[in-house]
C-alpha cells in the first residue's frame, strides 16, 4: 500500500517550491535570528525577502518566501534511490498538488543541511 | 654865362642914374620957365646961378647917398660883400622893387624943398623982392611932382631889368614872387600920374596967366613977347604927352609880356615858369601865372605818370580781365553744378523733413506703446505676485496633504502589521487545526478564512500603500512643482519687475526720443527752409555770375577804348616833355 501524508505546508521560494510536513512545523513566525533561507537551495546568492516567513521546528527553523497549508490527504510519491542522499538526505518524497509536483523535505534536516554549507555540502 | 656877382655889379648905380638925370632935367625946366616967367632984378642972376648950382650939387649928393643906402644889399651882392644866398637875393629884390618909389620921393623932396631953399638963400644973398622969391619957390614946387613922376616912370624899366638879373643870378621865379608881395595900387598911381600930368601944366599956365595979367596992370612991366610963351606952352604939352606916353609904355610893357606868356601857355609850351617883371596888378598877374605854370607842369607830369600807370594798369587789367572772364565762366559752370547739387540737397532735405516728421510721429507712437507696455508690465507684476501667493498657498496645502497622507500611510502600515500578524496567527491556527486532525478541521477552515481575510486586508493595505506611495509621489511632485512654480513665479516677478523697470527706462528713452525727434523734426524743417533759401541764393549767385561774365566781356570794348584814350593822353604828356 502506497504512503500518504495529511497536512503539508506548501512553501514558495522564489520561482521554486517545496513542501514540509505540517507536523514538523511548530509555528509560523516572522523571520528573526540566524535562520537559513531556503532560497539558497536554488541560488547561492538569494536574499531573504521582507515578507518572508519563518517555519519554526523544535530544533531548527527555515525561512521561505510564502506558504500555505494544504490539509487534505495526499499520496507521497517515494524518492528514487539515486535521490535519497541529495540535500543532505532531507528529501522525503513528492506530492502532487494542483497539477504540480512538490518535493517534500524534512525541515530539521534541510535546515541542518543549509547550516552545514548548502548545496555544496550535499 | 657870367658870374652872379659880375651880373649885379653896378646895378644899384644903374637904378639911381635916372633919378639924377630927372632932377637935373627938372632944374633945367624950372630955370627955363623962371627965366621966361620971372623978371630977375638986375645983378641977381649970378647969385641965383651960384646958389642954384651949389644947392643942386649938395642935394644931388645927399639924394644919391640916400638912394644908395636903400639899395645896400643889392650893392653888396654886386661888389661881393654880401654872400649869394636866397634870402639875400630876396632882400635885394625887395630893395629893387621899392627903388622907383624911393626915386620918386627923393626927386619930389629935392626939387620941391630945393626950390624953396634956393629962393630963400638967394633972397638972403641979394636983395630980391619977396614976390619974386615966392614965385620962384612956387615954380620949383609945381615942377617937382612932374619931375618925380618922370623919375619914377623911367626907373621902373631899370628896376625890371635888375629883377631879371636877380633871377638870372639864382633867385627862383617862385621865390621872387613870394618875396615881393603884390601891391594893387595901379589905380591910385594912374590917378596920381594923371593928376600930376594935368595939374602941373595948369599950375604953370595959371601962373603964366596971373603973371601976364599983373604985367598988363603994371605999366612999367616989360613985355615978355609971344615967342617964349608959345615955347612954354609947347613945352608943357610935350611934357604931358611924354608923361602919358611914358606911363603907357611903362605900364604896357609887362602886360605885353604877360600876353606872350599866356599865349605860350595856351599853346602848351609850359614847364619852368618864366619871370615877367612888372608892377602892381601886373606883378600879381605874373605871380599867379608863374604859380599856374608851375602847378600846370606838376599836373602834367603827374598826368603823364598817371597815364603811364593807367596804360600799365589797363594792360594788367586786360590780362586780369581775361583771367577773370575764364574764372567767371568756370565759376558759372561750377555754380551751375553747385546749384544742381543744392537743388538735389533741397530735395533730400525735404525728404528728410518728411521722414523726420514720420519718425517723430512713430516716436510718439512708440512713447504711447511704451506707456501701455509699462502699464501692462505693472499689471503683469501684480498678477505674478498674486500667482506667487496662490502657489505658496497651494504649496502649503500640498505640504499639509502630504503630512496627512503620511499619517494615513502610517495608519495603513499599522493596519498592514496587524493584518500580517493576523495572517500569521491564522496560519498558525490553521496549522494547529491541521495538526489536530479531523477535530481541528473546522478550526482550520475558520483559520484559513481568517487568513484569507488577513491576506485580503494585507492586499488592500498594500494597494492602499501603493496608492499612498503614488499620492506621496504625486504630492511630492506637486510640492516640487509648486516650489518650482513659486520659484518660477518669483523669477517671473523679478523678470516682470525688470521688465517694468526696462519699460520705464524705455518710456524715459521714448520720452527723450520723442522730444529729440520733435526737435529734429523742427530742425529739419528749418534746414529745409534754409536749403530752399540756399537754392534761391545759389540761383541768384548764378545769375550774378553770368552777369559778371557778360560784364567782363563788355569790359573788352571799354578796355580797348580806355587803352586808346590813355595812349593818346600819354602821347600828349610825353610830347610835352619831349618838346621841352
Amino acid at each position: 500500500m502506497a504512503d500518504t501524508v495529511e497536512g503539508v505546508v506548501l512553501c514558495r521560494v522564489g520561482a521554486d517550491r517545496l513542501a514540509v510536513l505540517a507536523g514538523d512545523v511548530v509555528g509560523v513566525e516572522l523571520p528573526q535570528g540566524p535562520a537559513p533561507y531556503a532560497g539558497r537551495l536554488f541560488d547561492d546568492g538569494a536574499r531573504t525577502p521582507d515578507d518572508a516567513r519563518l517555519l519554526r521546528h523544535e530544533t531548527a527553523a527555515l525561512v521561505v518566501d510564502a506558504l500555505e497549508i494544504h490539509a487534505e490527504r495526499l499520496r507521497l510519491i517515494p524518492v528514487p534511490v539515486v535521490l535519497t542522499q541529495v540535500v543532505g538526505g532531507a528529501l522525503r518524497g513528492f506530492v502532487q498538488v494542483a497539477d504540480a509536483l512538490w518535493p517534500v523535505v524534512s525541515l530539521p534536516a534541510l535546515a541542518a543541511h543549509l547550516r552545514a554549507g548548502g548545496p555544496e555540502a550535499a | 654865362m657870367s658870374e652872379p656877382s659880375s651880373r649885379l655889379k653896378g646895378r644899384s648905380r644903374y637904378l639911381t642914374n635916372h633919378s639924377t638925370i630927372a632932377v637935373f632935367a627938372g632944374i633945367v625946366i624950372a630955370v627955363a620957365y623962371a627965366a621966361v616967367a620971372i623978371a630977375f632984378p638986375p645983378g641977381t642972376r649970378l647969385a641965383f646961378g651960384v646958389v642954384l648950382g651949389v644947392s643942386a650939387l649938395v642935394f644931388q649928393i645927399t639924394g644919391d647917398l640916400f638912394e644908395q643906402r636903400r639899395l645896400r644889399t643889392l650893392r653888396g651882392l654886386g661888389d661881393g660883400s654880401v654872400p649869394f644866398t636866397r634870402d639875400a637875393l630876396a632882400t635885394a629884390a625887395r630893395e629893387v622893387v621899392r627903388a622907383p618909389d624911393v626915386s620918386f620921393l627923393v626927386v619930389l623932396a629935392l626939387l620941391g624943398g630945393g626950390a624953396v631953399l634956393v629962393s630963400v638963400i638967394w633972397s638972403v644973398v641979394v636983395d630980391v623982392p619977396r614976390a619974386t622969391v615966392l614965385r620962384l619957390s612956387f615954380i620949383g614946387v609945381a615942377i617937382a611932382p612932374l619931375t618925380a613922376v618922370m623919375s619914377n616912370l623911367v626907373t621902373w624899366p631899370r628896376a625890371r631889368r635888375v629883377l631879371a638879373d636877380l633871377v638870372d643870378a639864382g633867385l627862383p621865379v617862385e621865390a621872387i614872387y613870394a618875396a615881393v608881395p603884390a601891391r594893387f595900387e595901379l589905380k591910385p598911381r594912374l590917378v596920381l600920374f594923371a593928376g600930376v600930368a594935368t595939374l602941373t601944366p595948369l599950375l604953370l599956365v595959371s601962373d603964366m596967366a596971373v603973371s601976364r595979367l599983373g604985367q598988363a596992370l603994371q605999366a612999367d612991366a616989360g613985355d615978355m613977347g609971344a615967342l617964349p610963351l608959345a615955347v612954354l606952352g609947347l613945352l608943357v604939352v610935350l611934357m604931358v604927352i611924354a608923361c602919358a606916353a611914358l606911363v603907357g609904355s611903362v605900364l604896357g610893357a609887362p602886360l605885353a609880356e604877360l600876353a606872350k606868356e599866356t599865349e605860350r601857355l595856351a599853346t602848351g609850351d609850359y614847364g619852368t615858369p618864366r619871370f615877367v617883371p612888372g608892377e602892381f596888378e601886373a606883378w600879381a598877374a605874373a605871380a599867379s601865372i608863374a604859380v599856374l605854370e608851375s602847378d600846370l607842369a606838376t599836373t602834367t607830369r603827374r598826368l603823364a605818370d598817371a597815364a603811364s600807370n593807367i596804360v600799365q594798369s589797363t594792360g594788367e587789367l586786360s590780362e586780369g580781365r581775361v583771367q577773370h572772364l575764364a574764372a567767371a565762366e568756370e565759376q558759372s559752370a561750377a555754380l551751375a553744378a553747385t546749384t544742381s547739387t543744392t537743388e538735389e540737397l533741397a530735395r533730400s532735405a525735404r525728404q528728410i523733413a518728411v521722414n523726420a516728421q514720420r519718425v517723430s510721429e512713430l516716436a510718439g507712437g512708440t512713447l504711447e506703446s511704451a506707456r501701455a507696455g509699462k502699464a501692462s508690465a505693472d499689471q503683469f507684476t501684480g498678477a505674478m505676485q498674486a500667482v506667487r501667493v496662490g502657489n505658496q498657498a497651494i504649496a502649503d496645502s500640498v505640504v499639509r496633504l502630504n503630512k496627512r497622507v503620511q499619517q494615513v500611510g502610517r495608519i495603513v502600515e499599522f493596519i498592514n502589521g496587524i493584518a500580517d500578524k493576523s495572517d500569521l496567527l491564522a496560519l498558525n491556527a490553521e496549522l494547529e487545526g491541521n495538526k489536530a486532525g479531523e477535530v481541528g478541521r473546522g478550526f482550520s477552515l475558520v483559520a484559513a478564512e481568517m487568513r484569507r481575510l488577513a491576506e485580503s486586508v494585507m492586499q488592500s493595505t498594500a494597494e492602499i500603500g501603493r496608492l499612498i506611495e503614488e499620492i506621496r509621489d504625486a504630492t511630492n511632485a506637486a510640492v516640487m512643482a509648486t516650489e518650482a512654480g513659486v520659484k518660477a513665479t518669483d523669477a517671473g516677478a523679478v523678470l516682470a519687475t525688470r521688465v517694468g523697470e526696462g519699460l520705464g527706462r524705455i518710456l524715459d528713452f521714448a520720452n527723450l526720443s520723442a522730444d529729440a525727434m520733435q526737435s529734429i523734426s523742427l530742425a529739419t524743417g528749418q534746414q529745409q527752409q534754409g536749403t530752399d533759401q540756399l537754392v534761391a541764393s545759389m540761383g541768384d549767385i548764378l545769375v550774378s555770375t553770368r552777369a559778371a561774365a557778360d560784364a567782363s566781356r563788355a569790359m573788352e570794348a571799354t578796355h580797348a577804348e580806355l587803352l586808346a584814350v590813355t595812349g593818346a593822353l600819354e602821347s600828349v604828356a610825353r610830347g610835352r616833355e619831349d618838346s621841352r
